[in-house]
């Protein structure tokens, strides 16, 4: 066989291989959507299926889907199977036995003074006033109410400030052992004499654990007066009331 | 230009309004409470002190695409070995490109005195914000502004009746 044959073959088999790994590659490319979808179904055992569902939706590929059963203890997802992997350790997580937490709530009236200095009424936290007169435009801070209280993940919660005032949540579940919900979240007004009561604010809240959520409630950003609530939540050793 | 006027073109970005931003802009170099409130109205105005940069076109696209391999990079839990590559080479393509822009002298950009970039993104860094509050049912309530901090999250919920108290 002469050089230039040699050469011939040479060509025509690096032709066929390069044919080969373009056509391994897109097969290997097509396999993804190919893919046979997987179905698992999940039951909970200690929290609400309804929460989770939001925590998981980013997860899922174009092709999944999540279904929750009725009765709503039970989901059934189907997707690829590296998906689904990554929403199961999602879900096991989110599915621990239901949580103690201590929360605190701080309720203050801030207002801005024309002409006398700085105000702080007894009581207050200075580091959390300090805090608040870097970003807002108050300068006296009065504390109106200061309640602290052990919960539980899942627990309704409702307490009166005081004759006018009060609040109801529902307790989400602790996510990532990071951060928590306050689901439906009102500030209620009542009425006068025994009237119904007219709702302040209505929210899903979320706090981080061991770090305050300071929500400023005002008519607009240059009010001369706002409401403050503080909110803390912690981790708690005890069991939750009831 | 007031205050609330100030903040409002600030937060909304509205581009009909783009004439009036102007004016939002210079108020913020005669106000510094609206000053302090900026990057929480417009995480843009971070960097509103800094010199004007000309970026070439195909340079911008370059970091446009840089910057959408990583965002679909972190939404696959599992990418293929070609995307890591392709992740690892954007990565450092953003990493170089942010190097050389942020470097002072004939490279990189002037720096005017006072301005540090790191130190105000310090509250605003990007995998601490998650927004804390979302208004629900027909309140007319609205989150006006969103601070994080390290142990603090402040929100300004705007359009609340208090005054009943």
């Amino acid at each position: 066989m002469d050089r230039s044959a040699l050469l011939r073959y040479g060509a025509a088999f690096a032709c066929a291989l390069s044919l080969a790994a373009v056509r391994g590659a897109a097969a290997q490319s097509t396999d993804g959507d190919s893919e046979p979808l997987k179905v698992h179904v999940f039951t909970f055992e200690h929290q609400s299926a309804d929460d989770a569902l939001g925590e998981i939706r980013p997860l899922f590929s174009d092709r999944g889907s999540v279904e929750l059963k009725q009765g709503g203890g039970t989901v059934i997802l189907r997707d690829r199977e590296g998906e689904l992997e990554q929403i199961l350790r999602t879900l096991r997580d989110f599915d621990h036995p239901r949580r103690s937490l201590r929360l605190e709530f701080r309720l203050l009236r801030a207002h801005r003074s024309a002409f006398s200095p700085t105000q702080v009424s007894e009581g207050l936290s200075p580091a959390l006033v300090t805090r608040l007169k870097q970003v807002l435009r108050y300068d006296a801070y009065e504390s109106m109410a200061d309640v602290g209280f052990l919960s539980g993940e899942g627990e309704r919660v409702a307490y009166d400030f005081g004759d006018d005032l009060g609040m109801e949540f529902r307790v989400g579940t602790v996510l990532q052992g990071t951060r928590v919900g306050l689901k439906d979240f009102r500030i209620l007004r009542r009425g006068e004499q025994g009237g119904a009561a007219l709702p302040v604010l209505h929210a899903n809240l979320v706090v981080r654990l061991g770090h305050t959520l300071a929500m400023v409630l005002t008519r607009d950003e240059a009010a001369d007066s706002a409401l403050v609530i503080a909110i803390d939540c912690h981790a708690a050793a005890a069991e939750p009331r009831g | 230009m007031d205050c609330t006027r100030a903040r409002r073109l600030l937060r909304e970005r509205d581009d009909a309004a783009a004439a009036e931003r102007d004016g939002a802009l210079r108020h913020l170099d005669e106000c510094p409470e609206c000053a302090a409130l900026a990057p929480a109205l417009d995480p843009v105005l971070l960097f509103r002190g800094l010199p004007t940069l000309e970026t070439p076109p195909d340079e911008a696209a370059r970091m446009r695409e840089a910057v959408a391999v990583l965002r679909r990079a972190a939404l696959d839990p599992k990418p293929a070995r070609t995307a890591r590559i392709a992740l690892r080479a954007a990565a450092a393509a953003v990493l170089v490109a942010a190097a050389l822009w942020l470097a002072p002298g004939p490279a990189g950009n002037p720096r005017r005195p006072g301005v540090q970039p790191a130190q105000l993104a310090g509250a605003l860094a990007l995998g601490e914000y998650l927004p804390s509050v979302e208004t629900l049912g027909a309140s007319p309530a609205y989150v006006a502004t969103q601070v994080n901090e390290s142990d603090l999250t402040l929100v300004i919920v705007a359009n609340v009746d208090v005054s009943g108290r």
